[in-house]
């Protein structure tokens, strides 16, 4: 018996809306769009892919509006059978908008995102302890490392601030590697726990007039606005390369990322201080720049996402058919800080 | 002899349901309705019909008595009982979820709501127009429009076949590349013809082109192999 079961037509529209809700993979919601005009129209209206994307992203709360850069088409798409209104490009925007964003995140390649290091809450003998050691790889016979100032007092946090490769990222996993002075001692400079914060400069912020690591401290509170907050990790007590992995990967709007590090551990033999320092830091993600760009608006901390069509060739679907393709991705980290091994230089690797 | 309190529901084809309080409860509607005092005689429901109305006496049932125990086992119970239970005709299976959504009956709706969603996942818009017995309504200018602006998603969904992307392909139409038709007519007996020179993504393009020149060679009588020897001996210019 051939029934037509076009229920987009007739259920209710918040059922409609909860079926294709349960939609996670967004080809499956391009399929959805194709069936027929009434099916496309639905999807368009209920701004099915904005959702789709604010599930991946709560952060994407905070787009106030989105624009398209460099549509290189001639006339407008193709209206299919709807009636043309403000009201309705603009949703039709939405709705490519966030299509081609929900395709861009199924097919991240993931590498190290940080651009360079900002600074530090605090640094002892700079600038040969300064934050810019962090961002070379440790090498174990020669000691490259970050060094705090000395507290009495353990509980005084510190905080390490970098800047990203782009003002748009996805974050899933920070890597961070204490400081062990000796091979053989047990005097590793780690911290109690670390958390993490990500956001975006208030204002015009120039890093060019600002050296690496000054050793001003740097007054995060009045430069950046951070807009998300980590859980707080504990932190081993151990010389080797530490994986924090983030509950969710993260879109960090705005490409500010700050390590706090929370609770001193180990004193200074020479002056009994607590220090805190650092070999290594590397912040694993994907920059989704120059296929997406974003604005930020002062003072409300909303901001206009912008899709840069031109930008789309960078990420061609046809991508090396390994199997790290679509949802899967793999980064591999071979750790070698091995503490008490005088070796080669340790290497750290990613596999795509 | 229990006094277990009982309320009597009636369907619209005049079907009569004893049911017990606490499973009737299931349903928010009824719910409501029972707090309020509405409930001495028989409830009339006049949007859902007596076989409708049983299935989802059944499914109140079931998760009434189960949610006193909340150990994990009888969690994978309940779903595999879920499972089991939604296993019906498409037509059904929307009538349950107009009448959960009517009766208010929140864990049917979102099984319902979930069920249909799985049907419709990684399915092409053609295969979602079968099941649905959609009609579509594109004009081909449309359908090559809306493919085009998302076409990612239509690479994708064929590349999904595990690691050696496979294409299913009418005799009639494999027939029209030469090398396919020369295996084809010496018997090889795979049931997946191999083309280890031949990427997906050009594959894909001439299989398209393949079903063209078919249905071109239905009026005309002229043989495309030219083309198609073309097409496999020089892949890159597809």
């Amino acid at each position: 018996m051939e029934v037509c079961i076009d229920f987009l037509n007739w259920l209710d529209p918040d059922i409609s809306v909860q079926i294709l809700m349960y939609l996670e993979d967004p080809s499956d919601l391009v399929h959805v769009s194709s069936v027929s005009r009434s099916w496309r129209d639905f999807v368009i209206a209920n701004g099915l892919f904005k959702h789709l994307c604010l599930r991946m992203f709560p952060q994407l709360s905070r787009v106030a509006r989105v624009m398209e850069l460099n549509k290189c088409r001639a006339k407008k798409p193709v209206e299919v059978g709807s009636s043309y209104s403000m009201e309705w490009e603009s949703l039709a925007r939405d709705h490519r908008v966030y299509a081609t964003l929900a395709q861009v995140c199924t097919s991240f390649i993931f590498e190290d995102c940080i651009s360079e290091a900002i600074s530090a809450s605090s640094t002892d003998h700079y600038p040969d302890e300064s934050i810019h050691n962090t961002l070379l790889p440790a090498y174990t016979w020669r000691a490259s490392y970050w060094s705090s100032e000395g507290q009495s007092n353990p509980a005084v946090p510190e905080t390490l601030i970098y800047k990203l490769k782009s003002e748009f990222c996805v974050i899933t996993e920070i890597n961070i590697c204490p400081f062990q002075q000796h091979l053989s001692s047990l005097h590793i400079y780690s911290s109690n726990s670390v958390r993490f914060r990500m956001g975006h400069p208030k204002g015009p912020y120039d890093l060019g007039s600002r050296h690496l690591g000054d050793s001003l401290p740097c007054n995060a509170d009045d430069t950046f606005i951070w807009t998300y907050t980590s859980p707080e990790f504990p932190m081993a007590q151990e010389g080797c390369l530490q994986n924090f992995r983030l509950p969710e990967p993260v879109l960090c709007i705005g490409g500010i990322l700050q390590i706090e590090l929370l609770g001193r551990v180990q004193r200074h033999e020479m002056d009994g201080l607590f220090y805190i320092c650092m070999s290594y830091v590397q912040v694993v993600g994907c920059s989704l720049s120059p296929t997406f760009c974003v604005e930020i608006l002062e003072p409300s901390g909303t901001f206009v996402l912008k899709n840069d069509m031109q930008g789309k060739s960078y990420t061609p679907p046809s991508l090396p058919k390994n199997e790290a393709q679509g949802n899967k991705y793999a980064v591999e980290f071979i750790d070698e800080y091995e503490s008490g091994e005088e070796e080669d230089e340790a290497e750290v690797e990613y596999a795509l | 002899m229990s006094s277990v309190k009982k309320v009597t529901l009636k369907s619209s084809d005049g079907e009569i349901f004893e049911v017990e309080e606490t499973v009737a409860m299931e349903s928010q509607t009824i719910k409501g309705l029972i707090e309020d005092d509405c409930a001495d005689n028989a409830i009339p429901l006049p949007n859902v019909t007596g076989h409708i109305l049983s299935l989802v006496i059944q499914y109140c049932k079931e998760h009434t008595s189960s949610s006193d125990s909340n150990s994990s086992k009888s969690n994978e119970k309940l779903k595999a009982w879920d499972t089991q239970f939604i296993n019906v005709d498409l037509n059904v299976l929307f009538d349950l979820i107009m009448a959960a959504n009517y009766l208010n009956v929140k864990g049917l709706l979102d099984l319902t709501c979930q069920t249909v969603a799985d049907m419709i996942k990684e399915k092409t818009p053609e295969q979602i127009r079968a099941m649905f017995n959609i009609v579509n309504d594109f004009t081909p200018e449309e359908e090559e429009e809306v493919r085009r602006e998302n076409a990612w998603a239509f690479e994708i969904s064929l590349k999904n076949n595990n690691v050696v992307d496979t294409f299913e392909v009418e005799e009639s139409m494999a027939k029209e590349l030469q090398t396919i038709k020369n295996m084809i007519e010496d018997n090889y007996t795979d049931s997946v013809i191999p083309l280890h020179n031949v990427t997906s993504d050009i594959l894909e393009l001439v299989i398209e082109d393949c079903k063209k020149h078919v249905e071109a060679a239905e009026s005309e009588s002229e043989p495309s192999y030219s083309l198609a020897s073309k097409l496999i001996d020089d892949p890159l210019k597809a």
